[in-house]
């Protein structure tokens, strides 16, 4: 019997997610992938899993699973109270489970997206080469209650390791650039945009998410002004409404409504996990700008492994405290000598 | 430039998409030049400096998605200068590099139930409508919107018909759909307001095989029309097949 999770409850829209797909665009097939790469990569980093592993993306707090033989889990994005047996642990780190021990993610503490992860990744079918799960591409596994996630390897090292707490979770600063229709904006629109504070709005998926001006709504006219277009990730599109909404990890190759500015690569993913009634500002900045932070994205990425660390150890985790040899080596008090 | 383009002073143009990705417009919306030219650019991009991820033309414009760790995005920016300098890209030869496909389509009933309101709006019959749809090449302008959904063109002046104004009910993979002189051959359901006069039998998206999608950007296509009793005759697999033998 394989090993892996039941999974008893899950909340809704939570997904099997790798780093995604790539060279299908030109069928009409974006990228994808996990919301949070960072968080993706600290799983990974966790287990000593490959960079192509998939985990399982969690939308909120809710879930619940129970262990189908022995297990290494790990933790990583949004933070959520965790329970194993009703036990409490910390976040972003690995659990060791037993046989049927009952694991429940709790209130949800920061962030959107949290991430399961199991030694060398879990097991989901591989459609044009990514397990991520695209829903209205139909592509991928989208797991619920009563269906199993299974480790694909089982053969891992029983270890109790723990990342630091990245601080983009309280970053409320979000850089973009201009894009092709910037132009076609308003001066009034792109102060906005500057200058505005902005919140996250609950009208928000893996497609993106639309986000409230304080300044109020923008030019919409311009919806019918230009011809369908290219999109990509972190497009900020101005709908027929005014409304802009931010372009994440499953939006559509292309699209006819104007863009008027797109968010770097390295801060999409600190959009992706603001909560419905974040906050923040846009910043503008230039390309050069834009790729010198994806690169520095990219090598703390790289350098997760070497942060990982033993847990400390916490009393309170161990179950069996009475069982552990706390002091090695005997002697008996009476010991003589050989003559 | 020998293209008579209203706009023709402004394009070929290059603008940033993102910190890792570069657009380059041919036009401000489509047209056959326009669409020709995109292709023609799209090709010569495997001559490009390396570290480019993938390109995707659309009806108007390239979107060439690079690696900045492998490559400059200034540089990749030069070189397409120096294309459009010397090259002019609107006069293209056709390259006829890409596949030629006959797709069976059963046109008409539950499998075109707005073939009778096109016949209507063109102003000709139904059997007219299906004799001037499936006598002419078409050419797989791109795919795009949903996956393996194809754009192809250019139909006959008669069917410079516009979309539906609101999208009706969601169409299955393989309808035939039509409008702007276009068909829309989608590969998976949508929701659409362009009208179906038909159904291919033949599947152009198999997500598990090695090379998943039937169709690509240049390949030329023609509709043979079908009654529906011979549907099951269509062989799907030796279809599928001549991928493996032309395409590298």
């Amino acid at each position: 019997m394989k090993s892996g999770l039941k999974i008893l409850r899950l909340p809704i829209g939570s997904t099997i997610q790798d780093h995604g797909r790539f060279g299908y665009r030109r069928y009409g097939v974006t990228r994808g992938g996990a919301m949070d790469i960072f968080a993706l990569a600290e799983g990974q980093a966790l287990l000593g899993n490959s960079r192509t592993a998939a985990a399982l993306e969690m939308t909120g707090p809710g879930g619940k699973f129970e262990s189908v033989g022995q297990n290494l889990v790990a933790f990583s994005g949004a933070e959520m109270e965790l329970l194993v047996n009703g036990k409490s642990y910390g976040w972003r780190r690995t659990v060791r489970l037993q046989e049927r021990d009952v694991l429940e993610i709790g209130a949800n503490i920061d962030g959107s997206y949290s991430y399961l992860h199991l030694p060398g990744g879990i097991e989901s079918p591989l459609v044009l080469g990514s397990q991520s799960a695209h829903a209205q591409a139909e592509l991928g596994w989208s797991p619920s209650e009563g269906e199993h996630l299974f480790t694909l390897n089982g053969n891992w090292k029983d270890m109790n390791l723990c990342l630091p707490k990245p601080n983009y979770f309280f970053e409320r600063k979000i850089r973009i650039i201009r894009g092709p229709q910037s132009n076609l904006f308003d001066k009034k629109d792109f102060q906005s945009l500057e200058r505005a504070e902005f919140q996250i709005s609950n009208s928000r998926n893996r497609v993106g998410v639309r986000v409230h001006c304080s300044t109020g709504a923008f030019n919409a006219d311009l919806g019918t002004t230009i011809s369908s277009d290219a999109i990509v990730a972190g497009d900020i599109q101005v709908a027929a409404d005014g409304i802009p909404a931010i372009l994440l990890a499953d939006f559509q190759p292309v699209g006819g409504y104007p863009r008027i500015a797109t968010v770097i690569s390295a801060d999409i993913h600190k959009v992706a996990q603001m909560p419905v009634g974040t906050v923040f500002r846009f910043e503008l900045t230039d390309r050069s700008k834009a790729l010198s932070e994806l690169a520095e994205l990219r090598s703390n990425i790289a350098d997760l492994p070497s942060k990982v660390t033993p847990t400390i150890r916490n009393p309170e985790e161990i179950s069996d405290l009475l069982s552990y040899t706390l002091i090695d080596g005997v002697i008996t008090g009476e010991e003589k000598s050989e003559n | 430039m020998s293209c008579k383009m209203t706009d023709f002073n402004f394009y070929p143009r290059i603008c940033a998409a993102g910190d890792e990705a570069l657009l380059v417009e041919f036009g401000s919306t489509y047209s056959s030049e326009v669409s020709s030219a995109v292709l023609a650019f799209d090709r010569e991009l495997k001559n490009a400096p390396k570290g480019i991820i993938e390109t995707a033309p659309t009806l108007r414009s390239v979107l060439i998605h690079f690696d900045s760790a492998i490559v400059d995005p200034e540089k990749l920016e030069q070189w397409c200068e120096e294309q459009f300098s010397n090259t002019d890209w609107y006069s293209q030869p056709e390259i006829k590099e890409g596949n030629y496909w006959q797709i069976p389509v059963i046109y008409g009933g539950n499998f075109g139930p707005d073939i009778l309101e096109t016949s209507e709006i063109i102003g000709l019959t139904v059997s007219q409508l299906i004799e001037l749809h499936s006598s002419i090449d078409l050419k797989v302008l791109c795919l795009g919107f949903s996956p393996g959904l194809a754009y192809l063109a250019e139909l006959a002046p008669e069917f410079a018909i516009p979309r539906r104004e609101a999208y009706g009910r969601p169409v299955p993979a393989g309808s035939i759909l039509v409008a702007n002189r276009q068909t829309v051959l989608p590969a998976t359901q949508i929701p659409t307001g362009w009208r179906r006069i038909g159904t291919t039998p033949l599947p152009t998206f198999r997500p598990h095989q090695i090379k998943p999608f039937l169709l690509s950007p240049g390949d030329r296509i023609r509709f043979e029309p079908i009654k529906e009793v011979d549907a099951d005759k269509v062989n799907v697999d030796v279809i599928w097949d001549k991928l493996n033998e032309i395409r590298t």
